[in-house]
């Protein structure tokens, strides 16, 4: 592991006052680290990412490279969310939605240039859409829906990609490729933080696993924090997240 | 050809024709961005609560001031909406529900109250034959005025309305667009009220939106069909309405019903595209 490249410094989130859904949560992120993140639903996985990425207010500090960021100078982060977070009905093309990646490079009135198209093709191209470009996302699948979001991640060239269960509904073949994907660009250097409930796939392919429990459980490989005694104890204590 | 210019002879007949072109672009540009975040609700509530400004305008300094007492209570209920909504308990479409429905009763009875010689039905159903020249100008500032917006916000609309997540980490101000797209609602339901009133506004709004949504895929594209049908649909209900003697808010109204209607049926009869339903978590080639 090298320098840090995300800090999270007791962060903590509390929603409409009285519920809080995320409590004094430090670790941080080394260069081409790839992190799985783990826990019950509803434990503050997409919580924590949201707050990373600047959607929500939260305690505490988020530190990238070094520098404390206010939440709407995050561009360096990507969050790919759920797909329950975004309008799949939406009448937008799939070269529209990667493209939207490039906006951190450009601003308001965007004028898309060659290098711009050329960068969305590729990212296409590594998460297996090349030549999709043109097709409505309303017509695509699930698992084609999670490779057009991360493929606009790396359009963005976020040094960090926080991917909110983006494997939900990708089938094994593409999982793999996907997961291929993530060691390759860990290897070139950017973060990447996973939620899933798959733990045969951290135990597997990650070696950095953080537990979560509405609090960080445990950080450290898979070997450890998700042994039988960890893991009973990790679903079983759903603290009620409401201030006293 | 002359049936077609025969409506448009007379002074007044001209200007209903030049107000019915500008609701023609304008409800379907807004009503677009009102059909995607799902506001369409929203935008009957506001149709109707703007009765009270137009009454308390009416009572207070004549009809010159009917557009802009509605306009203020537009945005008024804008402002309220936005406002109450903040809290999470009160679902948003009861904010609506509440404040739409108390303004509306409202302006009912402030309209009961004021010495008016127009009825009621005026404001309800439109009334394009009494358009004045001030109306026109209003109308025709109000229409660039939101144009203007739509066309240099666009790509803003489109990432908030899709992903806001990541539209507020572009450096989008969500909440800022979310009010403006309501102020936007009011102005168009302003422009909206000579043409086909209070009750049918709704209709002009959401049905050509509708019916271009059936025919293509792109935001962009829909946008510009749904200009291109809703204007059709408007100058094409006061020609009806004019040979037929009808009134004509209602006759566009019904016409542009009629159009979704069989547009839909064709598309149902000859539709081969295959949509995948996105609760069923299954990838395919």
């Amino acid at each position: 592991m090298t320098s840090a490249v995300l800090e999270a410094s007791h962060v903590g989130v509390t929603y409409n006052e009285d519920f809080r859904a995320l409590t004094n949560t430090s670790f941080s992120v080394g260069a081409g680290e790839l992190i799985a993140v783990v826990g019950p639903n509803g434990a503050g996985k997409s919580t924590l990412f949201k707050a990373l990425a600047g959607f929500v207010d939260h305690d505490g500090d988020v530190v990238v490279h070094g520098k404390h960021c206010h939440h709407l100078e995050r561009q360096s982060i990507a969050y790919i969310p759920q797909q329950s977070d975004i309008d799949l009905r939406f009448p937008i093309t799939v070269a529209e939605v990667v493209m939207a990646g490039r906006r951190r490079f450009h601003g308001r009135r965007m004028r898309t240039t060659q290098v711009d198209i050329t960068h969305v093709m590729t990212c296409l191209s590594q998460v297996d859409l090349g030549g999709m470009e043109n097709r409505s996302l309303a017509t695509l699948s699930g698992g084609q829906v999670q490779r057009v979001m991360l493929a606009r991640a790396l359009a963005q060239e976020a040094d960090v990609l926080l991917l909110d269960e983006a494997l939900s509904g990708v089938d094994a073949q593409h999982t793999d490729e996907l997961i291929t994907l993530f060691e390759n660009l860990a290897t070139s250097g950017t973060s990447i933080l996973v939620s899933t409930h798959d733990l045969s796939l951290v135990r597997n392919r990650f070696t950095r696993c953080l537990t979560v429990n509405r609090r960080l459980v445990g950080d450290g490989h898979p070997s450890v924090e998700l042994v039988d005694n960890k893991l009973e104890q990790l679903f079983s204590s759903t603290s009620q997240g409401t201030i006293p | 050809m002359s049936w077609l210019l025969d409506p448009f002879q007379s002074d007044f007949s001209q200007r209903a024709g030049l107000i019915c072109i500008m609701v023609g672009v304008l409800a379907p540009t807004v009503g677009t961005w009102i059909s995607l975040r799902r506001l369409a609700y929203m935008g009957d509530a506001m149709s109707h609560s703007v009765l009270g400004g137009v009454a308390l305008g009416f009572g207070w300094f004549g009809s010159q001031a009917v557009l802009p007492g509605a306009l203020m209570a537009g945005i008024f209920m804008a402002v309220v909406i936005h406002f109450l909504s903040q809290n999470r308990r009160v679902g948003h479409d009861s904010v609506i529900a509440v404040v739409g429905s108390g303004m509306f009763a409202f302006g009912v009875l402030a309209l009961s109250k004021v010495d008016t010689t127009v009825s009621i039905t005026h404001f309800l159903f439109g009334q394009l034959l009494t358009v004045n020249t001030a109306d026109l100008w209003t109308t025709l500032a109000l229409t660039l005025l939101a144009l203007g917006f739509v066309w240099y916000r666009f790509d803003d609309l489109k990432f908030a309305t899709f992903d806001r997540d990541h539209a507020t980490q572009l450096g989008i101000r969500v909440q800022r667009l979310d009010m403006a797209m309501l102020v936007l609602l009011a102005i168009c339901v302003v422009v909206c009220l000579n043409t086909v009133g209070i009750a049918l506004t709704v209709s002009l709004l959401i049905t050509p939106t509708a019916t271009a949504r059936l025919l293509f895929n792109n935001v962009s594209t829909i946008s510009q069909g749904a200009i291109a049908i809703g204007l059709v649909e408007v100058v094409g209900g006061f020609i009806v309405a004019y040979h037929l003697d009808l009134a004509p808010g209602p006759t566009i109204t019904l016409g542009a019903t009629a159009v979704f209607m069989i547009v839909y049926i064709t598309q149902f009869a000859t539709s081969d595209r295959t949509y995948v339903h996105h609760t069923h978590e299954h990838d395919h080639h």
